[in-house]
């Protein structure tokens, strides 16, 4: 079939590393998206509202389950959960809420035990890691509002985004930007720094590229880098926490060493973290 | 693996891959919010969270539109729930359930006109500027 063909260009693990490899793709999948149902909770903890109050403990439950047991059950259970979310919020749902109902439609579908089961889902997360990037860019492109830097300077109202952003401007430009509140008569929001210029090109024709640089075997490596670089770069700004652990994850498995197996505890460490600043023990810090 | 199975992950797989295509046709077409629905638009235009409506009834036989300025609460519930739906389907969604339910507390009217507010970045000035939609239901 065309499709296993094209699909074969997604191979390259290192002989022996893929068990391993599917196993703690899976487990930092589930501790990501388990640890994100109570995150979101705990805010509102007071006022929870029963539909939530379900959501949580069906989640919870899955997500115990598919850890002890490996069950493909589990991530069944876990993406009709996801599902039910999904629709209950439409059309207000994240992406990132698609992409994990994405991964769990998969999970569910594909064992890790069995061989071919297990090359499947990891060329279908890595297809999925290359179409996100490749219109990720496209939709930047083709609406329009990086044309002239409209949307970077808009987007300077955002505190994390201002930050990245005072270091590329001149004073003046900067200061004329951030006097904006984003109101009926404000602008314009266009920008003549070439180097903001440059950066704010360079973002959509970076995701662009990563595609096809994931896709060659001969250019995969330096993509991986780069993409990797670019994830952090985006987190700084935009602080998609839960986008970017799921898609961080995903990325992982692109290199052909069992690698995010040894990143196991640095993603529970993050999610330990993030659980800690949540409920007032760390500092707080401002995540979505 | 099953070959129903396998047709059916690569099925998912196609159409993963061309359903942006379609959000991007739909967003142009449709103005919808190229943040959501799983296009992978995140960051590609501004989101700017105002957004206002306004409601304006005309009796039989006059011409003048008279204001609806305290809306009940039976009216608020279904204001809320078309503005967050406007939010982010622009005009893929229409403020009908709203309508009916305005047009039953004020049975005076027998047309409704709703006016909705969006400011929105201009890509060619770079300036915020105000849109307007109207919709109008006859009883």
């Amino acid at each position: 079939m065309w499709v296993d063909r094209a699909l074969t260009f997604l191979d390259g693990d290192e002989p022996g590393a893929q068990p391993a490899k599917v196993q703690a793709f899976e487990t930092i999948f589930v501790l990501i998206v388990g640890t994100e149902y109570w995150l979101r909770a705990i805010p509102k903890w007071s006022g929870l509202s029963t539909a939530y109050s379900l959501s949580l403990a069906s989640a919870t439950l899955w997500c115990l389950l598919a850890l002890v047991t490996r069950w493909r059950i589990a991530f069944v259970g876990l993406g009709l959960t996801q599902a039910v979310v999904i629709w209950q919020e439409f059309p207000a749902a994240g992406n990132h809420a698609y992409l994990e109902l994405i991964l769990c439609c998969l999970c569910a579908a594909l064992s890790p035990r069995n061989e071919e089961e297990r090359t499947l889902l990891l060329r279908s997360v890595r297809w999925i890691v290359c179409v996100v990037f490749f219109y990720g860019g496209l939709q930047k492109l083709v609406h329009g509002y990086y044309a002239r830097g409209q949307y970077l300077a808009f987007s300077m109202w955002i505190g994390s985004f201002r930050d990245v952003v005072s270091y590329l401007l001149p004073a003046e430009e900067f200061a004329r930007l951030a006097a904006y509140k984003g109101e009926v008569g404000d602008g314009p929001y266009l920008v003549s720094s070439p180097i903001f210029l440059a950066l704010n090109h360079s973002i959509y024709l970076v995701e662009m590229a990563l595609a096809p640089g994931l896709l060659l075997a001969s250019t995969r490596r330096w993509a991986v880098c780069a993409a990797v670089a670019f994830l952090i770069g985006i987190e700084v700004a935009a602080r998609e926490v839960f986008f970017g652990l799921v898609f961080m994850n995903a990325l992982l498995l692109f290199v052909p060493s069992d690698l995010n197996r040894r990143l196991v505890p640095v993603f529970a460490a993050v999610l330990v973290l993030l659980i800690l600043s949540r409920v007032g023990i760390l500092p707080e810090v401002v995540f979505y | 693996m099953s070959r129903s199975r396998k047709s059916a992950v690569y099925a998912g797989l196609v159409v993963l891959t061309l359903w942006p295509a379609v959000h991007i046709y739909l967003v142009k077409r449709f103005d919808l919010s190229p943040w959501k629905l799983a296009g992978w638009g995140m960051y590609s235009a501004p989101r700017i969270g105002m957004l206002g409506m306004e409601v304006y009834g005309r009796r039989d036989g006059q011409e003048a539109f008279e204001k609806l300025t305290v809306p009940p609460p039976e009216v608020r519930v279904p204001a809320t729930e078309f503005l967050e739906r406007y939010r982010w389907l622009r005009q893929l969604t229409r403020p009908d359930a709203f309508a009916r339910s305005v047009l039953q507390h004020q049975p005076q009217w027998h047309q409704l006109r709703v006016e909705v507010f969006q400011p929105v970045l201009d890509r060619q000035t770079g300036m915020i500027v105000l849109t307007t939609v109207v919709y109008e239901y006859p009883k």
